[in-house]
């Protein structure tokens, strides 16, 4: 994955990033998520137009975890939220 | 100090909003609900003549109705299909074997079509046309009983069969004040307050509870289980999916009404407690005592 893309959130994904485990809501099926904490700063940090690097820093020094793991999980998670429509990379990103 | 303590009970009633039936031009009853002046074309229980009969003006649409989604909705007996379109502040919502209610969101005013049965247009009007525009005024409805007991209130939530509204009659035999049976309007902002004056449809006096505003001390989900009698606080994130599941019309909410939902969700949780109170089954003669302490459990917590 490009380490400089930025995603945004799908315009018909409504989240609350209050606590620290976000609800989305997905308005075309009319289903709710709820995303655990690692989830949360993710999709909060792509909704605050961090790149993918940025977010896998933050991982890294919020939650302690190995660099190479943490960027792995991260591509694999971002990965899927782009597959299920619920984020968008930004255009002329290569996800 | 009394007059202070009085003016935080006082609900401000600032505003109105009107239901009407198709074809009826003129509100000529009305009851206050949720610190709303509501005024009908029909004579609900509860409601009395108005003052004077106010002619219901309708906007007319700008834009034309745009399908929005379908989903599903219990009422009048059935689990019926909802097909959801929108034109602007207007709404309109088409339930399959009965008929549809338009509602303009911006003016407050909810508009069944003529030729329902009587039973379902006060379902009807009485559910979502008086919910959609009090959400609209920042006003959520929770799916829950509500009872106030050594003056604190509490909101008591279940999934259907749970026991809620059993326990709740049980609280008032065991000296607790039954304030709402199955729809608890509540204001979030600036602070969680209780609106019990809503029609409960199951009461033989609907509109029985004085308009006031109550804070709210506790919601506590009613599981009912083998596990003994204990009231275990509720992680906020779980709190919050359990209160999305527990808002009455949710369903029905358009777009710019559901974002307001979930930040009033959140609050909701951060401001009032919310606990799980495990109510295990036992034999009809025992229930009294159960709920008794099951009360001292909610007190405490």
């Amino acid at each position: 994955m490009n380490t400089t893309t930025t995603f945004r959130l799908a315009p018909q994904l409504l989240a609350q990033f209050d606590l620290d485990e976000a609800v989305l809501l997905d308005e075309a099926l009319g289903r709710y998520f709820a995303a655990n904490p690692v989830a949360s700063l993710i999709l909060c940090a792509c909704r605050d137009g961090l790149s993918r690097d940025h977010i896998s820093a933050r991982i890294v020094r919020q939650f302690r975890v190995d660099k190479v793991q943490a960027d792995a999980d991260l591509d694999h998670f971002l990965v899927d939220m782009v597959a299920r429509g619920f984020l968008i990379p930004a255009i002329g990103a290569a996800a | 100090m009394i007059a202070a303590a009085r003016a935080e009970h006082r609900v401000a009633v600032d505003d109105h909003l009107e239901l009407a039936v198709s074809g009826h031009s003129l509100a000529a009853y009305e009851a206050r609900i949720a610190g709303t002046v509501v005024r009908s074309t029909l004579p609900f229980e509860g409601f009395r003549p108005g003052d004077v009969a106010m002619p219901i003006t309708l906007a007319p649409r700008s834009e034309p109705w745009r399908d929005v989604q379908k989903t599903q909705g219990f009422l009048a007996d059935e689990r019926r299909l909802i097909q959801m379109r929108s034109a602007g502040s207007w709404h309109r919502y088409e339930f399959a074997g009965l008929g549809g209610l338009s509602v303009d969101l911006e003016r407050r005013l909810a508009i069944a079509d003529a030729g329902i049965s009587d039973l379902a247009l006060t379902e009807l009007l009485l559910g979502p046309g008086l919910l959609l525009p009090l959400a609209a005024s920042g006003v959520i409805a929770l799916h829950a009983s509500a009872v106030r007991h050594a003056g604190r209130i509490v909101l008591l939530c279940g999934v259907s069969g749970s026991g809620k509204s059993s326990f709740a009659r049980s609280a008032a035999v065991a000296g607790a004040e039954a304030l709402v049976d199955d729809i608890a309007p509540c204001r979030i902002a600036p602070r969680p307050l209780l609106l019990p004056r809503f029609p409960q449809l199951k009461w033989p006096n609907p509109l029985a509870v004085a308009d006031c505003a109550e804070a709210i001390s506790a919601i506590v989900f009613i599981e009912r289980g083998t596990t003994p009698l204990q009231i275990q606080p509720l992680p906020l994130a779980d709190a919050r999916l359990r209160l999305i599941r527990h808002t009455v019309a949710a369903r029905l909410f358009p777009s710019e009404l559901l974002a307001w939902h979930l930040d009033a969700v959140t609050t909701l949780v951060q401001r009032v407690p919310v606990a799980a109170l495990a109510w295990p089954e036992c034999p009809i003669d025992q229930i009294p005592a159960q709920v008794a302490a099951a009360l001292a459990e909610c007190s405490s917590f």
